[in-house]
C-alpha cells in the first residue's frame, strides 16, 4: 500500500495540455513542445503563447509547424524533480499524434521514480485528465488506485472540436480518417472527436448553429444519467467560444463540473487552426 | 424471315409510330415543369432496343429476345421507360427459339409483361400504362387461342384505345387537365406500330435507326461478373465455348471437383461458362478439346481481396470513390457538379431536368468506381426507377436514395460517409431527404391548369416540394413569394442554386431576397448553371 500525495508526487506533462496558471500553483510541471516558424523554434507558451501565435498567423507567410521536446528536455526535468519526489507521473499527448511519449520515455530509461502514461488524447482532454490526477493527488490517493484511475481515462476520455476550417489539421498529418471530411463548401461544420489516442470524424453539420448544438449533443450521447461529470473548455482565437460552448454543455448537464477553461496551447493551436473551440469530458 | 429481322421490322414499326407522336406525347404531360418527357424517354429507350439488335446482328435465335431485353433495361429512360423496358422484358420471357407467334403466344406475353410491369413499381398507380397493359392483356385473355393473329390484335388494340381514353377519369390531375395518360398513350403507339408489322404492312424503316453505325469492339454479352462471395478457390475463370454438341452435363461434372461457384449458360453450340477453380489451366483444356474458344478471362480473386482489404485498411489521402461506398449523383449544371463533387460525390451523371440519363450511363459511371457498394442520388423524380433498374444489374451492392432534386440531393450528401456500408449510409440520406423541402423556379412550357393556379405558357413558375405555390412574370416576383412560403418550415439552412443567365436578377438580388424574406436562416448561394431552371432552393 502506498499513498500518493503532493508531498511525495508529482505530475508532468507536455504543453499540448493546454496549461493554465493556477497549474503552476498546484506544482504541475509542463514541458513545453517547440512552434516552428520557418527556423525559428520557440518554446509553447512562455516563448510563444497562444494571443502572440494567432497575432502572428494573421501576418500571413509561412504556416508554422510544431515539435516534440528533446529528450535532454525531460531528462532535465526528471532530474530535478527525482530530488524533490518519491514519484513522477509523466503524462502526454497520444503517441499517435505526437513523438512527444518518446522523447520522455527515452528520457525516463533507468529512472525507476518516473512513470511514463499516455492520455490517449490531447489538448484540453490531456489537460483533463492532468487536472483530475493533480485534484486526486492533492486528496491523497493509493499507487494502484491512481493506475486504474488513467486506464479508466484512456478508455473513457472524449474530446469534441469544433474546428472553423480542417485545413490546419489535414496539413498537419494528424488528422487520420477524418481526412476525407469536407468542409467550408455549403456552409457544412466538421466535429471531430478525439479518443483512444486518435482524431476521428464525429459529424458533419450544415449550419452554424446546428453545429453548436451537434456539440451539446456530443456530451448527450457520451453520458450516462448517473455519470458524474469532469469537463474542461478551451478556444484558438475563437472570442466568446468558451461561454457558449458553457452555456451549451450545462444546459445539456447542469451537474457537469467545469475544471478548467481557457486557451488552447499554441502547438494545438498550430493543428487546429484559428476559430476552434474544443471540450473534453471525461464520466466517473 | 429470320426471328432477328423480325424483331428489327418489330422495333422499327414502333419506332415510325413513336417518332411520329413524340411531340403528341411530350405534349400529354400535364405538369409544365420542364422536365424529361414521356415521349423522348419512350423513343430513346426503344431506340436503344434497335441499337442492341443491330449489335447483336447475326446471334441465334434465343439470342434476339435477349437482346431485346438488354437493350430496353441498358437504355431505359424516365420512369415510363423503366415500365416499358419491364413490360418488354416479361413479353421477351415467353419467346422461345423457333416458337411461332400466335394468338397463344400473345396472350403469354401480355400476361408476363402485365405482371414485371406491376412487380417494377412499389406502389402501383392505375390510370398509368399499368392499367393500359393490364386492360389489353385483359382482352386477349378471353380470346381461343385459335384466333386469326390479326383478330387478336384488333382485339388487343381496342382494348388499349379504350384504357387509354379511361386514364383521363383514373387520375386527378389527368382529369383536371382534360388529357390521357401520356405513358398509357405511348405503349398504345408503340403496340400499334407492332401490329401494323405484324398485320405485315410493310415496316416503314426508321432512318434514324438505319444511319446509326454500329459501334465498334461494343460487346454483344456483358461478360458475367464474378460473384462476391467468398471461394475457396483462387481463379475467377470465365470464357465463351462454340462448337457443336458441347457436352453441357459433361462439363458440369468435370467442373464439380475442381471448382465452385460453377455457371453454365448456352446450348449445344454456344456455352458460357463460369467457375471458380484452382487450376484454370485444367478447365481451359478440356474446354479446348470440345470446341472454340474465347473471351477468356482469368482473375485472381486473392489478390483481389487483398486490394479490396489495402483499401479499406488505407486511412485518409484517398480519393473519393475509394471507401468502401461511394456516391453515385444525377447532376445538371457545371457549378453543382463542381459542388457534388466537392462534398464527396465520387461519379456524376450529367443530366436530370433537361435529360433523363439511361440505365447505362449510370451503370457505366458506377462501373469505374472501386467501391463495392455504391449509392446513387438521382435527384429527380423521373431518374428514380431508372435507378432502382440500374440497381438490379450491377452485381455492386447498390442503394437508391430517392432524391427528387439537387437541392434534397446535396442534403442526403451531407450525412455521407465514405467508411459505412451502402444500406447504413442511404438509411441516414433518406431520413436526411425528409428534412429538407425543395423549391424549384422555373418557366411554363405548356399552359396549365393545377389546382386553383392557371399557368400561361412562358409564365415564370414556383413550385415547393412539386406543387405549384405562385406563378408570375419575372424571376425575383416568384423568388419572393416561394420564399415567403418557405418561411412556414422555418427554414435554419438554405442553399440556392443559381442559373440566372439572362434573368431579370442577379444572385446579389437572391441574397437581399433571403435576407428580407428568411433572416433567421444561415444561406448559402451557388452558381449551379442548371438549364431551365434559374433557382433551385433547398431549404432544411
Amino acid at each position: 500500500m502506498t499513498l500518493l500525495t503532493t508531498e511525495n508526487t508529482v505530475v508532468v506533462t507536455d504543453s499540448t495540455a493546454d496549461p493554465n496558471d493556477r497549474w503552476t500553483a498546484r506544482g504541475i510541471t509542463v514541458v513545453p513542445l517547440k512552434v516552428v516558424f520557418g527556423t525559428e523554434l520557440y518554446d509553447d507558451g512562455t516563448e510563444m503563447p497562444p494571443p502572440r501565435l494567432y497575432e502572428r498567423l494573421k501576418q500571413g507567410g509561412d504556416l508554422p509547424t510544431s515539435s516534440q521536446p528533446s529528450v535532454a528536455q525531460f531528462a532535465e526535468v526528471y532530474d530535478r524533480l527525482g530530488g524533490e519526489y518519491e514519484h513522477i507521473f509523466s503524462i502526454h499527448i497520444s503517441q499517435e499524434l505526437s513523438g512527444t511519449i518518446q522523447s520522455a520515455t527515452t528520457a525516463a530509461e533507468g529512472n525507476d521514480k518516473v512513470e511514463i502514461w499516455d492520455s490517449r488524447n490531447v489538448c484540453c482532454g490531456l489537460g483533463l485528465l492532468v487536472d483530475r490526477v493533480q485534484t486526486k493527488l492533492e486528496e491523497g490517493i493509493e499507487l494502484e488506485e491512481l493506475r486504474s484511475y488513467i486506464r479508466h481515462f484512456q478508455d473513457r476520455g472524449r474530446m469534441a472540436i469544433l474546428p472553423a476550417t480542417l485545413e490546419y489539421l489535414r496539413r498537419g498529418g494528424r488528422i487520420g480518417r477524418a481526412q476525407e471530411m469536407v468542409g467550408g463548401v455549403l456552409g457544412i461544420r466538421p466535429i471531430i472527436q478525439a479518443y483512444d489516442g486518435v482524431i476521428s470524424p464525429y459529424a458533419k453539420i450544415r449550419g452554424e448553429r446546428r453545429a453548436w448544438e451537434a456539440m451539446g449533443q456530443y456530451l448527450a450521447e457520451y453520458a450516462g444519467p448517473k455519470d458524474t461529470l469532469y469537463v474542461s473548455i478551451v478556444q484558438a482565437d475563437s472570442p466568446g467560444a468558451v461561454e457558449k460552448l458553457r452555456d451549451i454543455l450545462l444546459g445539456v448537464r447542469p451537474d457537469a463540473r467545469i475544471l478548467f477553461t481557457g486557451w488552447a496551447g499554441s502547438v494545438v493551436g498550430v493543428h487546429i487552426g484559428p476559430g476552434a473551440c474544443a471540450y473534453s469530458v471525461i464520466a466517473e | 424471315m429470320t426471328a432477328h429481322d423480325l424483331a428489327v421490322a418489330l422495333v422499327d414499326g414502333a419506332l415510325v409510330e413513336l417518332e411520329a407522336e413524340r411531340s403528341l406525347i411530350n405534349d400529354l404531360n400535364v405538369y409544365p415543369v420542364p422536365d424529361g418527357d414521356t415521349g423522348t424517354n419512350l423513343l430513346l429507350t426503344v431506340r436503344a432496343i434497335r441499337e442492341e439488335l443491330e449489335r447483336s446482328a447475326g446471334s441465334l435465335d434465343d439470342g434476339v429476345a435477349a437482346a431485346v431485353t438488354r437493350g430496353s433495361l441498358m437504355g431505359a429512360r424516365g420512369n415510363s421507360g423503366v415500365i416499358l423496358s419491364q413490360i418488354v422484358r416479361g413479353a421477351c420471357s415467353v419467346c422461345r427459339p423457333g416458337g411461332v407467334l400466335t394468338t397463344a403466344t400473345l396472350k403469354e406475353a401480355f400476361a408476363e409483361a402485365t405482371s414485371a410491369a406491376y412487380r417494377a413499381v412499389k406502389k402501383p398507380v392505375e390510370g398509368t400504362m399499368l392499367t393500359v397493359t393490364r386492360e389489353m392483356s385483359a382482352a386477349a385473355s378471353h380470346l381461343p387461342d385459335d384466333t386469326p393473329l390479326p383478330d387478336t390484335l384488333d382485339a388487343i388494340l381496342a382494348a388499349g384505345r379504350i384504357a387509354v381514353e379511361r386514364t383521363t377519369q383514373q387520375l386527378a390531375a389527368l382529369r383536371q387537365a382534360g388529357v390521357v395518360d401520356a405513358g398509357g398513350y405511348g405503349l398504345l403507339v408503340i403496340c400499334r406500330g407492332l401490329a401494323t408489322v405484324l398485320n405485315g404492312a410493310p415496316a416503314a424503316i426508321s432512318r434514324a435507326a438505319r444511319q446509326r453505325p454500329r459501334p465498334e469492339g461494343a460487346p454483344a454479352v456483358r461478360s458475367l461478373e464474378e460473384p462476391s462471395e467468398l471461394s475457396r478457390y483462387r481463379y475467377c475463370t470465365s470464357f465463351l465455348l462454340t462448337g457443336s454438341g458441347l457436352p453441357k452435363g459433361e462439363l458440369e461434372s468435370f467442373l464439380a471437383p475442381i471448382g465452385d461457384s460453377a455457371l453454365l449458360v448456352g446450348d449445344a453450340e454456344m456455352l458460357k461458362v463460369h467457375v471458380h477453380t484452382d487450376d484454370p489451366g485444367a478447365v481451359l483444356t478440356w474446354a479446348v478439346r470440345h470446341g472454340g474458344l474465347s473471351e477468356v478471362e482469368i482473375n485472381d480473386m486473392h489478390a483481389q481481396t487483398r486490394e479490396r482489404d489495402a483499401r479499406l485498411r488505407s486511412a485518409g489521402g484517398s480519393p473519393p470513390g475509394a471507401g468502401r461506398t461511394a456516391v453515385v449523383a444525377v447532376v445538371a449544371g457545371a457549378g453543382n457538379q463542381a459542388l457534388f463533387r466537392e462534398i464527396g460525390c465520387a461519379g456524376i451523371v450529367d443530366g436530370g431536368q433537361s435529360m433523363n440519363p439511361s440505365a447505362a450511363q449510370l451503370l457505366e459511371v458506377i462501373d469505374r468506381l472501386p467501391s463495392d457498394d455504391v449509392v446513387v442520388l438521382p435527384n429527380n423524380g423521373n431518374v428514380i426507377l431508372t435507378a432502382e433498374q440500374a440497381a438490379t444489374m450491377s452485381t455492386r451492392t447498390i442503394v437508391v436514395v430517392p432524391s427528387k432534386s439537387m437541392p434534397a440531393g446535396l442534403t442526403a450528401m451531407v450525412e455521407f460517409d465514405p467508411d459505412k456500408d451502402a444500406v447504413a449510409n442511404a438509411a441516414v440520406m433518406t431520413q436526411a431527404l425528409a428534412r429538407a423541402h425543395c423549391a424549384e423556379i422555373t418557366v411554363a412550357v405548356r399552359d396549365s391548369i393545377i389546382g386553383d393556379l392557371s399557368v400561361k405558357k412562358d409564365q415564370v413558375i414556383g413550385l415547393i416540394d412539386g406543387t405549384l405555390v405562385a406563378t408570375g412574370e419575372d424571376v425575383g416576383g416568384v423568388l419572393d413569394d416561394v420564399l415567403g412560403r418557405l418561411e412556414a418550415h422555418d427554414p435554419e439552412v438554405v442553399t440556392v442554386l443559381t442559373s440566372l443567365n439572362g434573368a431579370s436578377i442577379t444572385d446579389d438580388d437572391v441574397a437581399a431576397a433571403l435576407a428580407r424574406r428568411l433572416p433567421q436562416a444561415e444561406a448559402v448561394i451557388q452558381a449551379g448553371g442548371q438549364p431551365l431552371y434559374p433557382i433551385l432552393i433547398g431549404a432544411e
